[in-house]
C-alpha cells in the first residue's frame, strides 16, 4: 500500500501543536486558516487548497467502494469541521464565533428550543441575510444545533456515526441528509459569511455531491485512525 | 428646553412624603444690602411675568411656579436631582410645584465645569470665588429668596418677620393664623431690597424636608418613556447630519479620496475633508478626517439613510497615510458607522 | 425605495423607504420616535431593541421590511403614560444614571416578562446579558425587573 506524502503545514509550532489538537478534533484553523486535508488510506489524492473541496470524481481511483466511501466523508468532513460550521453545532449552550471559535459575544444562551432565550432570541439580531454594513451573520431561521448535533470536540469518524443516526440527526434519512446538505439555506450561509470571514471550503453544491457521493457507495464511516491521519 | 414638571404623585411617593419644600436664594447679590431697581440677568428664567426673580438660580411666577436653574451639567451622576432640591428644601417650596431648568453656558453660574464628583461637594463662592461647597451655596441661595419672600409677607401684613416662618409654598405667620402662597407673594417680593449676608440664615438641617434623606431621580420618568432627549435626538430645522469617516492611524491625515461613490448616495450634500489639526491629537476629536454631510429634512421630501450613508464613506477609498518611517499604505477603512 | 406601511405603537405610518434600511432609523428619522437609541449599530449594545410581533429585535440591524405588515412597540408605546409595572419600578428604584441604555434594558425586560412572569435571577440574567449599560446600573435593573414581577425582596 502506498502512503502518499504529509504535505507540511508550515510552521514549527504547528507541527508540534497539530498532534495535540488532532487529539482534540479541532482541527487546524488555530494555525492559520488551513483545513485539514484528509489523507486517503490506499491512494494519492490530487492536491488541495485549504479554501477549495476535492470532487467527487477526484476520489475515482479508489477502486474499493467502502474505501471511497469513508474518503469521500473525510472530503466533506473538512466543511463540517471547518469553524463556520461548528461555531454553530457547538457542545455547550453558547455559540463559538470567528475563525477562533471564541465564546459568542453578546453572551446568549442556548435556550430551550435551540433558539435563544426570551428577550435574546437568535432571531433578535441574526436576519434572513448578513447586512453589508453591521456584518450580523445572517441566513433564514437563525438557530443552534440542537445539542445531539453537537460537532465541537467531535472527530470525522464520530461526526459520521451521528449524522448516520436517526435518533440524533432529526430523523433524517439518507435521502434527507443529501438534501440538507445540498440545499439548506442556513447550511449555505457558510460558504457566503460576509463581513471578511473565512468561508467554508469549496462550495455548497460540490458538498452536497460529495455527500450524495458518499450515499451512493454505502455511507460508511471513516475510522477514528482515519480520521486522526486526515487531520495531519 | 430640559424642563421638567415634577408630577406631584411620583415625586411624594418617591419620598413617600406628604410634601415637599424647596429653597431658594441669591449667589452674587448675598453681602451687599441693595435696593434693586431692576432683576437681575437672569438667562433661562421667565420674565416679564410679573413675578419675582430672586437671583440667577431662582424665579417665582404669580401662579407660584418656582424655576430653579440646575448650572451643572446633567450625565447621570443626579445632579440635576440635588442641588436644585437643595435650593428647593431651603427656599420651603413644594417639589410638585418646581420646575428644574439647565442653565447654558454661562460665566454668570460662575465655575460650570462638572467633573471629579465635585459639584454637591465644591463651589465657588458667588462674590468671594473662595471654593465652599455647591451643598452650602445652593442652600443660601434658597435662603435668601425666602428671607425675601418672608420680608415681602411681614411687610404686607405689618409683622415682624422673625414671627413668620415658609414652608410647603407658602408663608405662614402663625399668631394671626394668616398665609400667602409663594405666587401671591411673587410681585411684592420683587421690590424687597436683597439681603444682607448675615440677614440670610440657614435653617437648621433638621427642618430640610428631602435633603439628608435618598431623594428621586428627577429625570426618571421622561427616561423611561423616551421623552428624555439627548444630543442625537435633536431636530433642527435644516439641519445637517455629518459621517466621519476616521483615519485608521493615530495623528494621520488624508492623503488623497474618491468620494464619487459616496456622493452618489441619494441625499448626500458635500464630502467634505477636514482640517490637519497640529499638536497632539488629545481634545481634537475630528482632526484629519472626511465628513459626509446628509440632509434630515422632513418624510415628505427626503429619506436619509444613514446606513448607506455610512456605505458611501465606507466606499471613499480616501489614501491613508504613510507612517512616519514609510512603509505601505493602506485604504481607509469609512466611516465609523462601518466598524 | 418603495412604499412600505409600518404599524407602530398602534398608529399607521406609510413610507418611502429603501426596504433594507434599519428599522431604527425609520423610527427615529422618519416617524421622529427618537426614544429608541443608536448605541453600536451592531446588535452588539442592545439600546436599540424594541418588539415586532411581541419579540424583542434589535432594530439597528432589522431590515424595516421585516416589520411590514406586523406589528412594532417602541418605549414611546409601552404604555401611555409610564405606567407599565417596568417604567414603575425604574423610578422608584432611581434606575438610569445617564438613561441612554434604559429603553433598550425595558424593551427586553418587557419582552421576558410578557413570557415569564416571574423570572428567576439567572433569567433575568440571561436575557439581559446582551444589554450593556455603560454606568453600570446593572444590579438597579435587576431589582427593578423583580420588583415589577412582584418578587419579594
Amino acid at each position: 500500500m502506498m502512503k502518499p506524502p504529509v504535505s507540511s503545514q508550515g510552521s514549527p509550532s504547528c507541527r508540534f501543536l497539530l498532534p495535540l489538537l488532532a487529539l482534540l478534533a479541532l482541527g487546524a484553523d488555530a494555525c492559520g486558516a488551513h483545513t485539514p486535508e484528509p489523507v486517503v488510506t490506499t491512494q494519492a489524492l490530487p492536491p488541495v487548497q485549504p479554501g477549495e473541496l476535492r470532487a467527487p470524481e477526484a476520489f475515482a481511483g479508489i477502486a474499493d467502494p467502502p474505501a471511497r466511501s469513508r474518503a469521500l466523508f473525510l472530503e466533506a468532513s473538512r466543511v463540517m469541521l471547518h469553524a463556520r460550521c461548528v461555531n454553530c453545532h457547538p457542545a455547550g449552550d453558547s455559540p463559538h464565533q470567528r475563525d477562533d471559535m471564541a465564546i459568542h459575544d453578546p453572551p446568549v444562551k442556548r435556550g430551550p428550543e435551540d433558539k435563544g432565550v426570551v428577550g435574546l432570541e437568535c432571531t433578535s439580531c441574526h436576519q434572513e441575510k448578513t447586512p453589508e454594513l453591521a456584518r450580523v451573520p445572517g441566513a433564514p431561521k437563525w438557530h443552534l444545533a440542537p445539542k445531539v448535533m453537537a460537532w465541537e470536540g467531535k472527530s470525522a469518524a464520530a461526526i459520521c456515526a451521528q449524522v448516520k443516526d436517526p435518533a440524533r440527526n432529526g430523523g433524517k434519512s439518507l435521502h434527507d441528509i443529501v438534501e440538507h446538505s445540498a440545499h439548506d439555506k442556513l447550511v449555505a450561509w457558510g460558504w457566503s459569511p460576509g463581513a471578511g470571514r473565512t468561508p467554508a471550503p469549496g462550495t455548497q453544491e460540490r458538498f452536497g455531491a460529495l455527500v450524495a457521493a458518499w450515499v451512493e457507495t454505502g455511507a460508511a464511516c471513516p475510522t477514528e485512525a482515519e480520521a486522526q491521519e486526515a487531520k495531519r | 428646553m430640559s424642563t421638567i414638571v415634577i408630577p406631584r404623585r411620583s415625586f411624594l411617593s418617591a419620598l413617600g412624603l406628604a410634601a415637599g419644600t424647596l429653597a431658594l436664594g441669591i449667589g452674587s447679590e448675598a453681602s451687599a444690602a441693595t435696593p434693586r431697581m431692576a432683576p437681575p440677568k437672569a438667562p433661562g428664567l421667565p420674565s416679564g411675568d410679573g413675578g419675582f426673580t430672586a437671583n440667577v438660580f431662582v424665579h417665582v411666577a404669580p401662579d407660584g411656579t418656582v424655576t430653579i436653574v440646575c448650572a451643572r451639567v446633567e450625565m447621570g451622576q443626579g445632579v440635576r436631582s440635588s442641588l436644585p432640591v437643595l435650593v428647593a428644601d431651603e427656599l420651603g417650596a413644594d417639589m410638585a410645584k418646581v420646575k428644574i431648568v439647565q442653565g447654558d453656558g454661562d460665566t454668570i453660574y460662575n465655575d460650570q465645569n462638572t467633573d471629579g464628583s465635585r459639584s454637591v461637594r465644591t463651589a465657588p463662592d458667588a462674590v468671594t470665588k473662595l471654593v465652599t461647597s455647591g451643598y452650602d451655596e445652593m442652600r443660601k441661595v434658597g435662603a435668601t429668596a425666602r428671607t425675601m419672600l418672608i420680608a415681602a409677607a411681614a411687610t404686607k401684613w405689618g409683622v415682624p418677620a422673625s414671627a413668620c416662618e415658609a414652608h410647603d409654598h407658602a408663608v405662614f405667620h402663625s399668631a394671626t393664623k394668616r398665609s400667602l402662597g409663594f405666587g401671591e407673594l411673587a410681585a411684592l417680593a420683587a421690590k424687597v431690597p436683597v439681603p444682607k449676608a448675615k440677614d440670610v440664615v440657614l435653617r437648621p438641617k433638621s427642618e430640610l424636608r428631602h435633603v439628608g434623606g435618598p431623594l428621586p431621580l428627577l429625570d426618571a420618568p421622561d427616561i423611561v418613556t423616551g421623552r428624555a432627549l439627548y444630543g442625537a435626538d435633536v431636530r433642527l430645522p435644516g439641519m445637517l447630519i455629518a459621517v466621519i469617516a476616521r483615519p485608521p492611524v493615530l495623528g494621520s491625515k488624508v492623503e488623497r479620496y474618491d468620494a464619487t461613490r459616496a456622493q452618489a448616495v441619494p441625499g448626500v450634500k458635500k464630502i467634505v475633508a477636514m482640517p490637519v489639526p497640529s499638536g497632539p491629537p488629545a481634545f481634537q476629536p475630528l482632526g484629519g478626517k472626511i465628513s459626509t454631510l446628509v440632509t434630515n429634512s422632513p418624510p415628505a421630501s427626503f429619506r436619509p439613510n444613514l446606513d448607506r450613508c455610512a456605505s458611501g464613506a465606507g466606499s471613499m477609498r480616501a489614501g491613508a497615510p504613510r507612517p512616519a518611517g514609510g512603509g505601505p499604505t493602506e485604504t481607509s477603512r469609512g466611516c465609523t458607522l462601518a466598524t | 425605495m418603495t412604499t412600505l406601511v409600518l404599524r407602530v405603537n398602534g398608529t399607521e405610518h406609510k413610507l418611502d423607504v429603501d426596504p433594507e434600511m434599519p428599522l431604527l432609523w425609520a423610527l427615529r428619522d422618519i416617524i421622529g420616535l427618537t426614544g429608541t437609541k443608536y448605541g453600536c449599530g451592531q446588535a452588539l449594545c442592545g439600546a436599540c431593541v424594541v418588539h415586532l410581533n411581541g419579540e424583542a429585535v434589535r432594530s439597528c440591524v432589522t431590515p424595516v421590511h421585516r416589520a411590514e405588515g406586523g406589528s412594532v412597540v417602541t418605549i414611546e408605546g409601552l404604555s401611555p403614560d409610564g405606567s407599565h409595572p417596568l417604567q414603575r419600578a425604574w423610578v422608584e428604584l432611581a434606575v438610569p444614571q445617564c438613561g441612554f441604555c434604559q429603553a433598550g434594558q425595558i424593551m427586553t425586560a418587557a419582552a421576558l416578562l410578557s413570557k415569564k412572569p416571574r423570572p428567576s435571577d439567572s433569567e433575568i440574567d440571561e436575557s439581559l446579558a446582551g444589554n450593556l449599560c455603560r454606568c453600570g446600573t446593572y444590579t438597579r435593573i435587576r431589582a427593578a425587573v423583580r420588583k415589577a414581577a412582584g418578587i419579594p425582596t
